[in-house]
């Protein structure tokens, strides 16, 4: 007899679980869509009970952090708390019914935690500072950003961490490309869109966060860091203008990694628009 | 697959634990630290529901912490509202509306999510001044002088070991209160915005005496400085004057017996809010009657009411009189004007008879005891299911007193919902534990009183002074009566007795 509570890691980015959605504004019942800086927004998560034993006053709890591509419970807030009943085989939806409001400086990117805790299928014991979604069926991860596309530069600050008492050595890379299936673009509120042909995309990654656009050759596809037990670091990604016809959309993903294995990641979601 | 069909269709309310009383209007406080979520949730369809279970999802506020549990129904009847509760940790909480999501799933249906608002105030007592602040979005009503006709000093023994009552348990009669509203912001107009848009701003008043009331019982029951309230202090200028006889709360560790000096409280405090009347209070109706000036913005509005019983000490259900004296003012950006008014109020809420049936004869070890009762309206019409929230008290033969729910939901002794009989049960054989264990006895004559509070049946869509005249939380039926005359008997009277037999 056990009970397995699960939160399905994304496809094929753990980070974008299909599992977690924003609805924003005042309604929790609206339509999913992106969060608006300063706006509220509501955070819903779907867990289900693969195992034979019912788990009773489950606990949800639903944090965000900075756009990072390694997300901490210390660098995290928690947004709420939410309780669920599952029977074996039940999936449920779960409404935090504390509305969130994401943050101004990061104009609405924010990245999205949830965990099912419940006794009969505890997470380890003292929880580590890595909430480390791939290791663990009750955590999943939701880092997927819409980001529309202006005349010009673009710049967006990642943040990288290293958990307490670890020191990190990461490299940060971008990739482009893949498509997203039609669940994950209605969760994001472009339930219409299709992927664009696109075969390059003028991305870079640097420490400087300037706008500067007379170095825009030398930019790299990837930084190496080193960091300290419990420090963090600014990457920033750059992104150029791109020619992108109406209603499609091109996948942008920042990746980290460790000499083992991918730590984190952020996806955006590039679509063309009018700049303000 | 069919969503479940429950719907919760009032406003869900705050029951006291310690009293298990429901505070004024339902509202939430963040001075008592725990309070229990309580609504009722209705099958709306017309078929039995199977297997149902029911939970809290969660509350709209990082400071209110609820402790997760479910409940299982193996039926609900159709049309039947069944009572539901969850005890929250309120400390933290922040005022104003608040969302809290309940789930609801029948066996082969899908779950039904219901959001409803509750209301949550701040009150809080300056130590120094002695002053009370209860504080919501739309302002903050500061109380700085709160006389109240306390209990007497020589008490009425109801029986041998209440015979040294400590006067510490109340009731406190409203007898004078200095109040003044500040509201956020200074509004311009005749009126400004209602207390959460729904009640008068009477009611915050209400609460303040209500809190000031549970804090003194628990102080006495479990000692100053206890977990159970984040505010201290009782209240001004004490007179003795009244009587109800009620036992000594925390006599007997583990009793209900806080119930009865809650319900004393309950029926004093909410004297306070009959004389302010529930048509309109004297803010709205001194807003009336002093439009300001073009331009002026009111930036704070005192009242000074006192308070006086022509027909003697208040009682629930019963259409008694306050007489009150208040002076409304309103303090503007440019000027001061005033409205006074001395008038009687009478209580409207009140029962048209309530009866009690329990068997003469019970056998401890046989079965549950069962204890049904019937409160009726002023027109002789029964209250049914959702209006009310009822309970009753079980007094052994040694005076400990044992809680015991009502509820008219069509489940297990109830027969029938809906049709105006509350039921409860208790099982002896677990009592007869508990009385062991305190070496009281089991068998001889016990006393069952009933109590009943209404339920705010006010709906979002209301207009917001419509929705102010509709008031929740008083007493509507109690077997507790107060007096201010010594040479009564025991007002603490039992509507039904039986003799158990084990």
């Amino acid at each position: 007899m056990s009970t397995v509570l699960e939160i399905r890691d994304g496809e094929p980015h753990w980070w974008n679980s299909p599992d977690i959605w924003v609805v924003p504004g005042s309604d929790p019942n609206g339509s999913p869509g992106q969060p608006i800086a300063g706006e509220s927004a509501f955070l819903w998560g779907r867990v289900r009970n693969t195992g034979d034993q019912t788990a009773s006053g489950a606990r949800v709890d639903f944090y965000w952090s900075n756009p990072a591509t390694g997300v901490l419970r210390s660098n995290s807030t928690l947004v709420g708390s939410a309780f669920v009943d599952l029977n074996p085989g039940d999936t449920k939806e779960v409404l935090c019914v504390i509305p969130w409001i994401p943050e101004i400086v990061n104009n609405g990117h924010e990245c999205v935690v949830a965990d099912v805790i419940h006794s009969s299928d505890p997470l380890p014991t003292p929880l580590p500072d890595e909430f480390d979604p791939p290791s663990y069926h009750q955590i999943a991860q939701k880092n997927l950003t819409v980001l529309v596309m202006k005349k010009s530069m673009m710049v967006m600050a990642v943040q990288v961490a290293a958990p307490i008492r670890k020191e990190k050595v990461l490299l940060v890379m971008t990739e482009f490309g893949g498509t997203l299936d039609k669940f994950d673009l209605v969760q994001a509120g472009l339930e219409n869109y299709r992927p664009a042909k696109c075969n390059s995309l003028k991305v870079g990654l640097s420490l400087d966060p300037s706008c500067d656009e007379s170095n825009k050759e030398r930019l790299g596809k990837e930084i190496k860091l080193h960091l300290k037990p419990g420090t963090a670091k600014a990457v920033y990604l750059k992104v150029w203008p791109q020619e992108l016809k109406p209603m499609t959309y091109v996948l942008l993903h920042v990746i980290s990694r460790d000499e083992h294995k991918i730590v984190g990641g952020i996806t955006y979601i590039i679509i063309s628009g009018k700049e303000d | 697959m069919d969503i479940t069909p429950m719907d919760i269709r009032n406003r869900p309310f705050s029951v006291e634990p310690y009293t298990n009383i429901m505070l004024p209007d339902g509202i939430f406080d963040t001075a008592l630290k725990k309070q229990r979520i309580t609504c009722f949730y209705t099958n709306t369809s017309g078929a039995t529901l199977h297997e149902v279970t029911i939970y809290l999802e969660g509350v709209g506020d990082p400071g209110i912490l609820p402790v997760a549990h479910s409940y299982f129904f193996p039926e609900i009847k159709p049309g039947a509202s069944v009572r539901v509760s969850w005890l929250a940790d309120f400390e933290n909480g922040t005022p104003g509306k608040k969302l809290v999501s309940f789930i609801a799933q029948a066996k082969g249906m899908s779950l039904v999510r219901t959001l409803k608002q509750i209301f949550v105030s701040k009150t809080t007592r300056d130590t120094v001044t002695g002053e009370y602040t209860c504080t919501v979005e739309e302002g903050t009503l500061k109380i700085s002088n709160m006389e109240v006709i306390g209990p007497k000093d020589k008490w009425q023994p109801c029986s041998e070991r209440y015979k040294e009552c400590r006067p510490t348990k109340g009731p406190w009669l409203p007898a004078k209160m200095s109040m003044t509203f500040y509201p956020n912001p200074s509004y311009a107009g005749v009126h400004g915005d209602l207390p959460f848009s729904d009640p008068w701003w009477k009611i915050l008043a209400w609460i303040v005496a209500a809190i000031a009331a549970i804090v003194a019982i628990v102080a006495a029951a479990l000692g100053e400085g206890t977990a159970g309230t984040a505010v201290g202090g009782t209240f001004d200028e004490t007179t003795g004057d009244v009587d109800c006889c009620t036992p000594d709360p925390g006599g007997i560790p583990g009793d209900d017996s806080m119930t009865v000096a809650g319900v004393a409280s309950a029926i004093a405090t909410g004297a306070a809010a009959v004389g302010l009347s529930d048509d309109a209070d004297p803010w709205w109706r001194g807003q009336e009657a002093t439009p300001p000036a073009k331009g002026e913005l009111t930036v704070a509005e005192p009242v000074n009411v006192s308070f006086d019983y022509p027909s003697g000490a208040p009682n629930a259900g019963v259409p008694y009189p306050v007489h009150v004296k208040w002076e409304y003012q309103r303090i503007t950006t440019g000027s001061t004007y005033t409205h006074a008014i001395e008038e009687t109020q009478k209580n409207i809420h009140v029962n048209g008879g309530v009866e009690v049936e329990v068997p003469s004869v019970h056998h401890a070890f046989e079965k549950p005891l069962v204890i049904k009762a019937r409160f009726k309206r002023e027109d002789g019409k029964l209250f049914v299911g959702e209006y009310l929230y009822a309970f009753s008290l079980l007094r052994s033969p040694d005076d400990m007193y044992f809680l015991v729910d009502l509820a008219d939901d069509g489940i297990q002794h109830d027969d029938k919902p809906n049709d105006g009989t509350y039921t409860g049960s208790i099982h002896l054989e677990e009592v007869y534990r508990i009385l062991l264990k305190h070496k009281l006895k089991l068998e001889g004559l016990w006393r069952v009183y009933v109590f009943a509070q209404d339920v705010n049946d006010a709906t979002p869509d209301m207009l917001p002074q419509i929705a102010a005249e509709r008031i929740g939380g008083f007493m509507v039926a109690s077997g507790l009566q107060l007096t201010f005359d010594p040479t009564l008997p025991c007002p603490l009277q039992a509507q039904a007795t039986l003799t158990v037999v084990s």
